[in-house]
């Protein structure tokens, strides 16, 4: 009994107390409620058509409701292309580290209306689309828009992590939260540090 | 098609997809090899004739080694998929208006995958730029679903873990028809 009371206690202190459904990955241990089914995919089937080199990182989805309670302005419905309603969330990823080309033409670039801490090329194409956000003495690269409608567009942003990136999608309804998107997300990064 | 051909979203694609024209938008998709084109272009071919000789004239290891029947199969199963998942959801109405909701749920996914296409040409992610792997696939369309209130596990992480039963493909199986817009057949859940 006794050996087992101390195995107990050790994985109690040193290990991850996850369940059987958690993914623990690179010194986090991320709960079950928060990833998406598609982390448990771990190869193409043998259908080779598709990219043979899979990630092995779990793919993060807070359900905006849940997001919502945290952050209160979080709009939790929005408007799809054709003018249907639709859940909005936040799904997270993790990539590899990608160092983004810096903007220099500042000349070239206007505050963005939807959210005028970033700014945006003035000429753009009518489908997609750069933000930007302004540091010291420089614009750095914040993320990429599509447009889903002619009103309507969502973003990935991509932030650095340690030694990878990570990478968030924002619709434009949220845009103006993504201070407190970050926070959250950060928040409960910090939350999962196995211990 | 040349084997370097780019997998990055054209500015033809966009435009197919603006406009709504998702069979032209997975037929050119189909052309450049990308495989999520393979069930994309399935699901929203006018014609299934066309299906078949693309199949026919293809390269049969991009096919995964399967014949227009499975392709077919898999595209069917998708329709009453959606079907069964949007009821799920909350989602009820006539023929007309389910193939219309399906089509939507169509036009959502064909976006989601534009952008991770996209990012995934961009950063490089992969073996090959623009070429997505079956778990990245599977990432959108389980959230591209969730927009709807579809639950997750509608969409298989196979091409299809969950095949519909008899009863399902009895009651929503005509919605998987091209080029019609009768109700002959459907027998909705509202009915």
């Amino acid at each position: 009994m006794k050996p087992i009371a101390f195995l107990l206690c050790t994985l109690a202190l040193l290990g991850c107390n996850k369940t059987a459904q958690d993914i623990e990955w690179q010194g986090r241990c991320f709960p079950n409620e928060f990833l998406s089914e598609a982390s448990f995919i771990t190869s193409n089937n043998g259908d080779s058509a598709f990219d043979s080199d899979m990630s092995d990182a779990p793919i993060l989805y807070f359900p905006g409701t849940y997001v919502a309670k945290h952050i209160p302005s979080f709009k939790t419905l929005g408007i799809t292309g054709n003018d249907s309603q639709i859940n909005l969330s936040l799904p997270v990823n993790f990539e590899p580290k990608w160092k983004p080309a810096q903007h220099f033409d500042t000349n070239t670039l206007e505050k963005f209306f939807d959210e005028p801490s970033l700014y945006v090329s003035k000429e753009r194409g009518p489908f997609d689309f750069l933000l930007y956000t302004k540091s010291e003495n420089n614009y750095l690269y914040w993320g990429d828009c599509m447009h889903s409608s002619k009103a309507s567009y969502d973003c990935f942003r991509t932030m650095e992590l340690e030694d990878m990136n990570l990478r968030y999608s924002v619709h434009k309804d949220n845009i103006a939260t993504y201070k407190d998107i970050e926070k959250f997300i950060f928040e409960h990064l910090s939350m999962w540090e196995c211990r | 098609m040349s084997s370097n051909t780019s997998l990055a979203i054209s500015h033809q694609e966009k435009t197919f997809h603006a406009v709504g024209n998702l069979e032209a938008f997975w037929k050119s998709r189909l052309d450049k090899k990308d495989p999520v084109a393979r069930i994309g272009y399935a699901l929203w071919v006018s014609d299934t004739q066309k299906l078949k000789m693309e199949i026919m004239k293809g390269d049969s290891s991009f096919w995964n080694y399967q014949g227009f029947a499975y392709w077919e199969f898999m595209a069917r199963s998708t329709v009453v998929n959606l079907a069964v998942g949007l009821n799920k959801g909350g989602f009820h109405g006539d023929v007309k208006t389910m193939r219309e909701k399906i089509k939507e749920v169509g036009a959502h996914v064909a976006y989601f995958h534009m952008r991770f296409v996209t990012n995934d040409f961009k950063k490089k992610i992969g073996n090959i730029p623009g070429k997505l792997s079956l778990k990245q696939m599977a990432d959108y369309h389980k959230a591209a679903f969730k927009d709807f209130n579809i639950p997750g596990h509608f969409y298989g992480g196979t091409w299809l873990e969950l095949v519909p039963d008899e009863i399902e493909f009895s009651l929503y199986g005509d919605l998987y028809c091209h080029d019609c817009d009768t109700n002959t057949g459907y027998v909705g859940s509202s009915k």
